[in-house]
């Protein structure tokens, strides 16, 4: 059985069950606590768990990130939330030179079950500083794993996987999901980090987005419909680690390529599953790989110029038609 | 002083044969005169003069053979100095002199004519490289192409800048197989609960497209024969130890009875049928989700033990996957007796002509003098392309394959190396009485 949630409550819930279930995990971060958090995640959990699993911190992010990895070294699991990745370039010792390397550094004897929730992407006019998609930052780095949901669905069973994984887990949100609505199943579940899923499927095209491309993706394909077309939507969910064979397999069915991300093109991780491809699925290609992709720019506080910048649905209708060559 | 050269007129091609000069040297041609009819791999094309001018010099002599792009013979004023170092013919692609493609027209039915953006005159680099003016197509196309048995170079591309994409080889296949659809549209059936999809692998994407243009381009026919092995088991069992099955009889018989029965060890081209030089059978295995056809290569120039020896070592290593891509095979063997088929109608593997389907050996009761006997059976179905032979033709191979079997101590020779004893043993040997 399945109802309806949002994003937001998606994912508080998963909140709710992980910290019912395993007495070590517990949420930090600032706003998180008394507010609830800016987007009302960690809604009801102070009230339920107490100041000692729960904690407002001061706007100090290193100490925050810092506090999260300590923990996760002792065994701990902790939620660390930093509002909007756009701040998180000011963890990045902690996540880069600590909590990603300790697990290899060790032998194999630590590990950090650290989970950070962050916010990406364009937010309907915060500007510079509180739109950017910075996933591929963290695509870098060698022992982090990158999760970024489209679904309330997807995001209430990956926070559960990612909170039991034993990290460290980069979990990226969109500002533009949290208030959007879809089934979530009543029971129990995880969804096991590295699969994607087919969000719609087709013969003519593979069609590759994550995060909030996909609820683009998923118009634009129901417009291509229109000219006979039946593009096939692959949400990767987890970026880090990929699940390449269900890509490869759709690729060699299709044999034409889109793909979508928010982010700027220069140095993207649809550069990167695109290079995967070409050299799997080679021989077939029956196209050049088509990325849609953010303007190399920061993005502008005026809405008109902040979609200018970033992926339109008609951006990606007219990439599928240039792919299929139609 | 313009140089001739060897056309590019396929993709792989690396070679052409000059078959005739049309003109002399000395002659005066004129451009678009028919200078020379010259032969690849594939087909005929007729090469012709981009100039007006006397042939000056022929470089490469009808039935010889010369790299594509190299210079085969100049035309320039009449008594105009040959610059010799410049106009030698190569034996590599790399070193010829800057030439305008020449116009080639195939002589064989249908689309060789070239995409007009594909045709473009070979490029001079310092002076030295001419590169080739090979059809730019996707990965998808090329992979299609080769498994379709479509030929590249001739086809028009509809992406940009004239790029052959997958549509335009399922186009040529459509055209080559006379309308039917290459392939069918995929159809989208409604899923129902509990339904799973196996991808694709690429081994079973490949068996599937290659039997689908064997099925929809080979005109197929069917001949069977019941084989009395009688006495070829009773062989088998003496020979147990040496690991020498009925298996190897049917293939030694077969290898030995190709050469002289060569339309069926041959391929079906453009112009006619290319009778191939060598016996290299191929050997259907089945392995985990698919099908391999490792060759074994002359298996007509060996003796049973070595051929035995030769196939079960092909077959062990083909069930782990490995298979020798060199040399390609010449005929099929698939043998589904040790499953207890009986008879069973085989596809053609292309680009062969037909396609032996070996039964399972078993008692059977036949009648002999008027009265019922009890005798080893086994069934033997050829499949053939009746592009290359005709049912009497087959018939007669067929029959041959059953005498030696009947008798197979008279008829296959245990140890013979090289070409005498089989030969001698399949003309002559043979009574057909066991």
């Amino acid at each position: 059985m399945t109802r309806d949630l949002l994003y937001r409550d998606a994912l508080n819930e998963a909140l709710h069950e992980a910290m019912d279930e395993d007495a070590t995990v517990f949420c930090i971060g600032v706003g998180i606590a008394e507010r609830g958090g800016s987007y009302k995640v960690t809604d009801g959990l102070l009230a339920k768990y107490g100041p000692k699993r729960v904690i407002d911190t001061p706007i100090a992010e290193p100490s925050v990130v810092g506090t999260g990895v300590g923990a996760a070294i002792t065994g701990m699991r902790p939620v660390v939330e930093i509002l909007f990745v756009d701040f998180s370039l000011l963890v990045m010792d902690q996540l880069v030179n600590q909590a990603a390397k300790l697990r290899l550094m060790t032998g194999g004897q630590g590990a950090v079950p650290l989970v950070l929730r962050t916010q990406g992407g364009v937010g309907d006019g915060v500007a510079a500083q509180h739109s950017q998609s910075l996933e591929a930052l963290f695509y870098h780095i060698p022992g982090l794993k990158l999760v970024m949901p489209s679904t309330p669905h997807d995001a209430k069973g990956l926070l559960r996987a990612a909170i039991e994984d034993d990290g460290p887990v980069i979990f990226i949100e969109h500002k533009l999901l949290y208030m959007t609505e879809g089934p979530v199943p009543e029971q129990d579940y995880t969804i096991e980090l590295g699969t994607a899923d087919t969000k719609r499927s087709g013969r003519d095209c593979t069609l590759i987005a994550w995060s909030n491309m996909i609820p683009r993706a998923l118009e634009a394909a129901d417009i291509l419909v229109g000219e006979g077309l039946e593009v096939e939507i692959i949400d990767p969910r987890t970026l880090v680690p990929l699940d390449h064979a269900t890509i490869l397999e759709s690729v060699r069915r299709t044999e034409h390529v889109v793909i979508v991300q928010e982010a700027v093109r220069r140095g993207g991780i649809a550069s990167d599953i695109a290079s995967v491809i070409q050299a799997e699925a080679f021989d077939y290609l029956d196209a050049p790989i088509e990325i849609v992709a953010g303007l190399d720019t920061p993005i502008p506080y005026a809405r008109s110029l902040e979609q200018a910048c970033i992926p339109q649905v008609e951006d990606i209708v007219a990439a599928v038609k240039k792919a299929v060559y139609a | 002083m313009t140089p001739v050269t060897m056309p590019q007129v396929g993709e792989n091609l690396t070679s052409g044969v000059v078959l005739e000069w049309m003109k002399a040297e000395g002659e005066s041609v004129a451009r678009g005169e028919i200078l020379a009819i010259v032969e690849s791999e594939k087909a005929a094309f007729e090469v012709a003069a981009e100039t007006d001018g006397v042939l000056l010099k022929v470089l490469v002599a009808a039935g010889q053979e010369a790299d594509v792009l190299s210079v085969i013979a100049c035309i320039g004023e009449e008594g105009e100095t040959i610059e010799m170092e410049s106009l030698r013919p190569t034996t590599t692609t790399t070193t010829t002199a800057s030439a305008p493609a020449q116009k080639t027209r195939s002589r064989s039915a249908g689309t060789q004519t070239r995409p007009p953006e594909a045709a473009r005159p070979g490029l001079t680099v310092s002076g030295a490289t001419t590169l080739s003016d090979r059809p730019f197509a996707s990965p998808s196309a090329r992979r299609l192409a080769r498994e379709l048995l479509v030929e590249l170079s001739g086809i028009r591309g509809s992406g940009p800048a004239g790029r052959v994409i997958r549509r335009d080889i399922l186009a040529a296949a459509l055209h080559a197989s006379g309308g039917a659809p290459a392939i069918e549209p995929a159809a989208t059936p409604v899923p129902e609960p509990g339904d799973r999809l196996q991808p694709n692998t690429r081994l079973r994407q490949t068996i599937a497209d290659r039997m689908s243009a064997s099925a929809r381009q080979i005109p197929h026919f069917y001949l069977f024969a019941d084989v009395d092995v009688t006495s070829a088991m009773h062989w088998q069992q003496e020979l147990k130890s040496e690991g020498i099955g009925l298996t190897d009889m049917v293939v030694y018989a077969c290898a030995r009875s190709l050469r002289q029965f060569e339309r069926l060890n041959a391929h079906v081209g453009d112009r006619g049928i290319v009778c191939k030089a060598n016996v290299h059978i191929g050997l259907a295995v089945a392995i985990d989700d698919g099908l391999l056809v490792p060759p074994l290569p002359h298996a007509d120039r060996v003796g049973l033990r070595t051929l035995a020896q030769m196939r079960r070592t092909t077959v062990d290593r083909a069930r782990t996957g490995l298979v020798d891509p060199e040399p390609a095979t010449t005929f099929t063997i698939s043998n589904l007796g040790p499953l207890g088929v009986t008879r069973f109608l085989p596809l053609i593997n292309p680009p062969e002509c037909a396609i032996l389907g070996v039964g399972c050996a078993q008692q059977g009761v036949v009648a002999q003098g008027g009265k019922p006997i009890v005798r080893d059976m086994m069934t033997l179905s050829l499949a053939c392309d009746h592009r290359a032979v005709d049912g009497a033709y087959a018939a007669a191979f067929l029959a041959q394959l059953k005498q030696m079997l009947q008798s197979p101590r008279d008829c296959l020779d245990l140890s013979s190396t090289g070409e005498s004893g089989g030969e001698s043993a399949v003309n002559d040997g043979c009574t057909g009485n066991d």
